[in-house]
């Protein structure tokens, strides 16, 4: 009850007060809104990155205008990330990638319309669930969420990797393959324990390592553009027209379920710190195809497999700003930034907040469902410009991507070198994806396997046993998962076969 | 041309002459006049720094705890000087490669680096071929005691029990923060040094995780400094602070000495340099500014909202402070096994291997496929050079630290795991191909206009450097439009021009992120 009356107050407090004209809070949410969505879609434009660059923008607003301001941003990226996904199969954010697979195939299809509009609405659904889950339960999962150590992070990371077993049904060895070179790719950098340097020929610009994001636009965008002017298979050329028709309400009611499950689990994995929005992505798609009746059409336009993914990235940014609130502890780049941000409003996130700050922390929740629903307005008018633009000539359109991949890159940490390292994963993606080697496995191995070896090597050195990650209950849980994720696509498609070809 | 003078001698080369004649004569004057132009835009640029924005590079990526500081001080700086300034991120190297841009750069006082306590680690175990003595020190703002904090719920609470816990388990107490050879990681070697005791160190990748692995009880100390509670004073606890007197903000902490152990002038400082011979003027200028800013009360709120103490401690002093923590990290990192002022070790020709394996790789697999009477593929090549990078990156693995004592993994353990696996997935895609027949499917014609494609947009990566990034990827976007065969030059041109104003538009003028330029913009 104290909880409905706070979160009343929080509404009022958005309507205006003695300090706040009543206009300003609306306005503010939805040019925040608007920002977060672009810097979602273009590539090499994180939210961190978006955040911390309006951060100066806010010194003058009130700290709770400015606090709903830098939400609004950050809530909307994650959509923002899957319409380049879908529209170019370049996507603007990592955990786009899991939304690219099913995504850019109904492009291609000539249905772009259904694929964003699919997505808009899983991105809302799921962001309605996380909101709610953080608005309900965030204190409850706070105190999971600091359950996890390093041998639980490990597990984690592990199961996460082995959802590419079952993303990727056609050609799993060319998976695994992809995995295995995102993985030792991976380990170019300064080691976390030893500080020495790996596999880096000298190079100081390689001593974090590749970076990322230039990594991502190389391997999606630039290999995406080589592959679609050698095979000819532009969305040009398949297709004549473009159809910006949304989705019917038939076929969103056919992936309530994929939506909600999405949505939780975006939540509960967004909350635990470090492991994020792709991870909550990858493991929605690979749940979404395990449950379905129709697993054989996920990667060639399932809605189903863009519905999971969607809701699960737009549902895991309310599950990081519970660890943010309640702990005062970052789950991710992003919200690191908010935390600074939150700081030069002499706001100070953990948690004392709640008691401190009471109005100010209901007047975030507040300021939730109201962003959501801008965003799905915003969203719904803009995809018919984005189905427009997709459609301009090749010729045309491609350059113009290349010259966005490399600003991007850029920009991520302003050095040429990102640029160059841009340049090289494109080709090594085009000549990866020509070859019938999926590239997305490599993304996620690249995002899993600093993780997996940080807390491998983390959990060694504190507890000096290898038993440890059975006995821990979190780490063996998630070991078990990850044994049956793996090995339960495998034996499915062994039945199936067993039983057509008894049939036959 | 005094060839095709002497010659001719048509009406046309009687006129060069007379053009070349006129410029003889008026060279000197116009040499002269150029000169003292030029001498009155110098002293004029001299007299009057900063005439353009200056730079402030900040070693983190945007919203670190440094960057929001220079961010800070960008906006108050602005305000009391004539110029802006402009936060630069270039983040990566450990840090080292926001110093190497500052040194890479003219000592002309535009590129002021944020100077942070954490870059005395890395500049000290890594030989890049410049040192502490390359910068001049402007001044140091802010100061923060390091401290040790743990879970205000745990058995090993207070400073008594860290000790006694300690010596009942020798190095077995957990101890965290972020990173290897870090300040952090150091100011821990340098408390069990001076308490006697012995504990492990369990790096991680920034202060929040490590924070959290307190908070969970998955490490019993974290090493950092007290503004780390603030907000979480219900689940943390300061045990100790390194300091004389008691923290203002933080009465309750207690300090090392009053446990007996010298730890008094251990802290974290921020501070501004700038690249060695800057001219003193402009040095004295940039003081100048830094204590006008240190004194602001807008910056000084800034500062005690994020809990550390505002400060201005100038030049020799703050050089003084420089030198002393470099000495005393140099100390603990031989301790811990750094190597200071050496190239660590590592595989001699790993890049001559890697091309030596790929060859004979490829061969072999070519011969093998051609014995075998089976199709070409270009899965094989990829296959081999999977096999490559597998044993390259073993090879060179070889060369890295043994794991320490105690310890099962090292630096070597995992990518070793992860080669393995590459080599066995690379037989596995041999194998699987071997076992089907599968011809390939790709038009030469269109394959030659993505290698043209790949060729101009190298092109294109290197010499953005020269020409800038606008102008460069103007040519860049008419050229790629050309290359893929769009006829209409009208669209071509428009679609460049709007790019541009884009890009200009969002980078510089919303987002102040600066891009490259070249030699001439």
């Amino acid at each position: 009850m104290e909880l409905l009356t706070n979160l009343l107050s929080g509404f009022s407090a958005l309507l205006g007060t003695e300090t706040i004209p009543w206009w300003q809070p609306g306005s503010v949410i939805m040019i925040g809104i608007t920002i977060g969505i672009f810097v979602g879609v273009m590539p090499g434009l994180s939210a961190s990155t978006g955040l911390a660059l309006m951060v100066p923008f806010t010194f003058g607003m009130d700290p709770l205008i400015a606090i709903v301001f830098l939400v609004s941003i950050y809530t909307s990226c994650a959509y923002g990330g899957t319409i380049t996904a879908i529209a170019i199969n370049t996507p603007g954010t990592p955990a786009a990638v899991a939304v690219a697979m099913d995504g850019y195939a109904l492009t291609q299809q000539g249905k772009p319309g259904r694929a964003l509009g699919t997505s808009l609405l899983a991105n809302v659904m799921g962001g309605i669930t996380g909101s709610l889950i953080l608005i309900f339960f965030s204190f409850p999962i706070s105190k999971v969420a600091l359950k996890f150590g390093p041998p639980a992070f490990f597990s984690l990371a592990i199961f996460g990797l082995t959802i590419v077993a079952s993303m990727e049904s056609k050609n799993r060895i060319k998976a695994f393959f992809s995995t295995a070179l995102g993985l030792l790719l991976m380990t170019v950098g300064l080691d976390i324990i030893n500080a020495h340097p790996r596999f880096t020929f000298g190079q100081t610009e390689l001593f974090d390592g590749f970076s990322f994001i230039p990594a991502l636009i190389g391997l999606f965008a630039l290999g995406e553009i080589l592959l679609n002017i050698e095979k000819d298979t532009g969305i040009k050329k398949t297709v004549k027209t473009f159809s910006s028709n949304l989705p019917k309400f038939s076929e969103i009611w056919s992936i309530r379920k994929n939506v909600f499950k999405g949505g939780a689990i975006g939540a509960l994995v967004g909350a635990v710190p470090g492991a994020g929005a792709t991870i909550a992505a990858f493991v929605a798609y690979g749940e979404a195809k395990r449950s379905s009746k129709d697993p054989d059409k996920f990667g060639t336009g399932s809605l189903e497999g863009i519905a999971a993914p969607s809701a699960a990235a737009g549902a895991s940014e309310g599950g990081a700003l519970i660890p943010l609130l309640t702990l005062g502890i970052p789950g991710s780049a992003a919200t690191a930034v908010m935390i600074g941000a939150l700081t030069l409003h002499n706001i100070i996130p953990g948690p004392e907040l709640f008691t401190r700050n009471a109005q100010l922390v209901y007047a975030l929740f507040a300021s939730l469902p109201i962003g959501i629903g801008f965003m799905l307005l915003i969203g719904y008018l803009g995809t018919k410009i984005w189905v427009k633009l997709i459609a301009a000539p090749k010729a045309i359109l491609l350059p113009v991507i290349i010259a966005i991949a490399f600003v991007g890159s850029y920009a991520v940490k302003n050095t040429m070198f990102d640029v160059y390292v841009c340049l090289g994963f494109g080709i090594l993606g085009w000549i990866l994806r020509r070859n019938g080697f999926p590239t997305a496995p490599m993304v996620l191995a690249m995002i899993l396997g600093k993780m997996a070896e940080t807390n491998f090597r983390q959990a060694l050195l504190a507890e000096g046993t290898w038993s440890v990650f059975f006995t821990n209950p979190l780490s063996l849980g998630l070991l078990i998962l990850a044994v049956f994720s793996l090995v339960w696509p495998i034996i499915k498609e062994r039945k199936k076969r067993a039983s057509s070809e008894s049939v036959a | 041309m005094v060839k095709l003078k002497n010659k001719t001698k048509s009406k046309k080369a009687e006129r060069r002459k007379r053009l070349y004649g006129f410029i003889f004569q008026f060279f000197p004057i116009l040499a002269f006049r150029i000169l003292v132009f030029s001498f009155i835009i110098f002293s004029f640029a001299l007299a009057d720094y900063p005439s353009k924005p200056i730079k402030i590079i900040v070693h983190t990526k945007p919203g670190g705890a440094v960057d929001l500081m220079a961010r800070q001080f960008a906006q108050i700086a602005g305000q009391k000087s004539d110029q802006s300034f402009v936060v630069v991120n270039k983040p990566g190297g450990s840090g080292l490669l926001a110093l190497a841009n500052v040194f890479n750069e003219k000592a002309d006082g535009y590129s002021l680096l944020a100077f942070p306590a954490a870059y005395l680690a890395p500049i000290q175990t890594t030989d890049i071929g410049f040192g502490l003595e390359d910068f001049d020190y402007l001044a140091c703002l802010t100061i923060s005691p390091e401290a040790i904090i743990t879970n205000k719920h745990s058995d090993i609470k207070t400073m008594d029990q860290i000790l006694a816990h300690a010596m009942a388990n020798p190095n077995e107490q957990k101890w965290c923060g972020p990173g290897s050879g870090s300040l952090d990681h150091l100011m821990g070697v340098k408390i069990w040094d001076k308490a006697g005791i012995t504990a492990k160190w369990i790096p991680y990748g920034g202060g929040g995780p490590a924070i959290a692995s307190v908070m969970g009880k998955h490490n019993h100390v974290y090493v950092g400094n007290p503004e780390d509670i603030i907000g979480r004073r219900e689940n943390l606890y300061i045990a100790a602070i390194a300091s004389e007197e008691r923290h203002p903000t933080f009465p309750d902490a207690p300090t090392f000495k009053e446990f007996g152990i010298d730890l008094t002038t251990d802290v974290m400082w921020r501070g501004f340099a700038v690249k060695k011979g800057t001219d003193p003027d402009v040095i004295a200028y940039l003081k100048d500014l830094l204590q006008k800013v240190s004194k602001d009360p807008a910056w000084k709120q800034f500062i005690q909202t994020t809990g550390v103490q505002s400060v201005f401690i100038s030049g020799d002093e703050f050089r003084e402070l420089v030198f002393r923590d470099a000495e005393s990290s140099k100390t603990y990192l031989l301790k811990s096994g750094f190597t200071v002022g050496t190239k660590p070790k590592s595989a001699p020709m790993s890049i001559l291997t890697f091309i030596i394996i790929t060859v004979i790789i490829i061969s072999g697999l070519h011969f093998y496929t051609k014995q075998k009477h089976l199709s070409k593929s270009n899965v094989y090549p990829i296959a081999g050079v999977g096999f490559a990078i597998a044993i390259t990156f073993i090879y060179m693995s070889t060369y890295f630290p043994a794991p320490r004592t105690g310890t099962m993994v090292g630096a070597a353990t995992v990518p070793q795991v992860w080669a393995a696996i590459l080599l066995i997935m690379s037989g596995m895609v041999v194998f699987q191909q071997t076992s089907k027949t599968e011809g390939k499917n790709s038009n030469f014609e269109k394959v030659k206009l993505v290698f043209t494609l790949i060729s101009f947009l190298t092109i294109y990566v290197l010499i953005i450097s020269i020409l800038g990034f606008l102008p460069s990827t103007a040519i860049m976007l008419v050229g790629g439009m050309l290359i893929l065969k769009h006829k209409e030059m009208k669209t071509v041109f428009a679609t460049t021009a709007i790019v541009i104003g884009l890009l200009y538009g969002i980078f510089y003028l919303i987002l102040q992120v600066p891009l490259p330029t070249g030699m001439f913009f």
